[in-house]
């Protein structure tokens, strides 16, 4: 991981410098241009972990433990150079369900949003730390919490704006009585090239819209946040990366047996691998497109 | 080097030992012949593999609408199959792959010699079973152009007709699949749509006990006819076209749809959950696309 660092930091001040100016594709095209790799970064991280990171994240408020201890992580992947960061199925505790936010919300600078909120706080991650952020919740729609629920990935670009959303649509067991499925997949672009979004069953969901993801949408990245419940999930998540050809960024939260998570290549090796229940952060550098 | 060049050569090398003896106490088995010395098959030869004799016959194809874990492409119908047809015992092995087509091109190939070959679209799996045919003395059933992944096969006109090998049909599979019985797996109902079943785990690798990883045939229970991995382990490419509805009308050795764009998957596999193992389950997917969890076993009339 160190001989890389060199060159993430300079591709970190080159990112610095476009994301300041533009969030638009042509100029990550431009810039990209320039290097030769990029850092794309995930956690591997159990919600109620934080003291583990950091023991005062216990003296965050209520549904902000959780984001304390992913904050730390966050700064250390912007360190390393990371220019994608991604957190697990659901590895960030929530006090409430929280809205389901539209593509194209600043929550970052926005009043409509409290500080308590977890849209809010990791929009602000994103700009704080010029990179994008990935963000897995739960939210839901309309009037009444209770009525139409989703597991939720989040994508903020480097200004905090939401530039994706994506609701799971492969609901697992018990999952499909209290969630409503999502129905389609999508892309946002990044340095590191369009980077589609899939939650945890997702990745042996329909596969149709895998299909639809890879080779309509032109994901080369995939953002995958998961709580796998088997051992050796990993191995799903590098299958999938094979299977369609792309770079997978996993950030796994463990439940029971399922632990570790990773980032693969278009191969379905392994690039950086994790396989414990301890948090830590996983980094890769991937080809810039 | 691939294996087309290899085909013509293969015709000289038949066997003479395809075909089964017909039996009435149910499956007969046969073998390939394998080297009288016993030593390992040299490359561009058939490795030994044994063929299960499936008599003609009727079953109950798809699900009824009380199975757990149904889904809407599983129409029930009766179906008759009115010729005697035989199939592998197990998947096609990355070993057989690779001794006859020359490369193994599977994602798991740490696995090993035992375990099913994947990574293989459609059309490779139909160039394989030309390969059977070749080696057997026997006519092909594909027409197929290209090397590797570029291979491209057409279909016979008369599958059925065929005395070669091929991909069996989508009601071939699923009444071997299903051996006489009525029941998600050979062993009974399913309890479980995406975590532990128990009966699944006696017959299957799928995503709960596989680990994330493929493994060798012939290691977990056969079904009552004595094949192998019929649910789990990788998903079988079958020949028929895919259509959505299969009707409730009784059908007669039926071949699919004529024409189409996804060839139907069938078996499940260890990268997914108890219920795509079940016997009526089906999936499907362009012919051209290759996954690490997709294989496949051949067929033939006889």
């Amino acid at each position: 991981m160190t001989g890389h660092r060199a060159a993430a930091l300079a591709v970190m001040v080159l990112g610095l410098a476009a994301t300041a100016c533009s969030d638009s594709p042509l100029e990550y095209n431009h810039l990209t241009q320039a290097v030769e790799t990029l850092k794309v970064a995930a956690i591997q991280y159990t919600d109620g972990s934080h003291t583990k990171v950091d023991p005062t994240c216990a003296q965050a408020a209520d549904g902000l433990k959780d984001a304390c201890a992913i904050k730390k992580y966050i700064a250390d992947a912007k360190a390393q150079g990371a220019v994608l960061f991604v957190t697990p199925e659901d590895g960030v505790g929530q006090q409430y369900l929280e809205p389901d936010p539209e593509v194209g919300d600043l929550p970052a600078t926005s009043t409509k949003w409290g500080d308590d909120e977890l849209v809010k706080v990791f929009s602000q991650q994103a700009l704080q730390h010029q990179m994008h952020v990935v963000l897995h919740l739960q939210t839901y729609s309309g009037q009444n919490p209770n009525t139409k629920k989703y597991k939720a990935q989040l994508a903020f670009d480097p200004t905090g704006k939401i530039v994706a959303k994506h609701h799971k649509f492969e609901l697992y067991g018990a999952e499909a009585n209290s969630l409503t499925p999502g129905t389609d997949v999508t892309v946002f672009d990044t340095p590191a090239g369009k980077v589609g979004l899939l939650i945890c069953a997702d990745m042996y969901g329909d596969l149709r819209l895998q299909d639809k993801l890879v080779n309509q949408l032109e994901a080369r990245v995939v953002a995958v946040s998961s709580m796998w419940t088997v051992k050796g999930g990993w191995r799903w998540q590098a299958a999938f990366a094979k299977n369609w050809g792309v770079y997978v960024v996993g950030s796994q939260a463990a439940l029971g047996p399922g632990v570790g998570g990773g980032i693969f290549d278009t191969e379905g090796k392994t690039l950086d691998l994790w396989e414990s229940t301890e948090p830590h952060l996983t980094i890769a550098s991937i080809p810039a497109p | 080097m691939h294996r087309t060049s290899f085909i013509a050569a293969l015709a000289l090398l038949a066997c003479g030992c395809s075909g089964s003896e017909p039996g009435s106490d149910g499956p007969v088995t046969s073998a390939d012949a394998a080297p009288k010395d016993g030593s390992a098959p040299e490359l561009g030869t058939l490795v030994p593999g044994k063929w299960i004799k499936i008599e003609p016959g009727s079953f109950t194809m798809g699900s009824p609408a009380s199975e757990l874990c149904r889904e809407g492409d599983e129409d029930q119908h009766q179906v008759t199959l009115t010729r005697a047809f035989e199939i592998a015992e197990t998947e096609v092995t990355q070993k057989q792959y690779g001794s006859l087509m020359l490369h193994n091109p599977s994602h798991h190939q740490s696995c090993g010699d035992e375990c099913p070959v994947e990574w293989v679209t459609w059309h490779e799996a139909a160039a394989y079973c030309n390969g059977v045919s070749q080696a057997k003395d026997l006519p092909p059933c594909y027409s197929c152009t290209g090397e590797g992944q570029q291979t491209r096969c057409d279909g016979p006109t008369d599958l059925l007709g065929c005395k070669g090998y091929r991909l069996p049909t989508e009601a071939e599979w699923e009444h071997a699949a299903r051996a006489g019985v009525q029941t998600p797996f050979p062993n009974g109902g399913i309890a479980s749509c995406m975590g532990t079943d128990g009966n699944a785990d006696k017959v299957a690798w799928y995503k709960v006990n596989s680990l994330g990883e493929l493994h060798a045939v012939k290691t977990k229970a056969s079904n009552a006819w004595q094949l192998y991995d019929m649910h789990g382990g990788v998903y079988e490419w079958v020949h028929d076209w895919y259509q959505t509805r299969l009707g409730t009308k009784a059908a007669t050795d039926p071949t699919g749809a004529s024409s189409g764009t996804e060839r139907v998957l069938r078996g499940g596999a260890w990268y997914f959950n108890a219920e795509h193992a079940r016997a009526a389950s089906r999936e499907r997917f362009r012919p051209d696309k290759p996954f690490n969890f997709a294989g496949f076993r051949c067929a033939r009339t006889l």
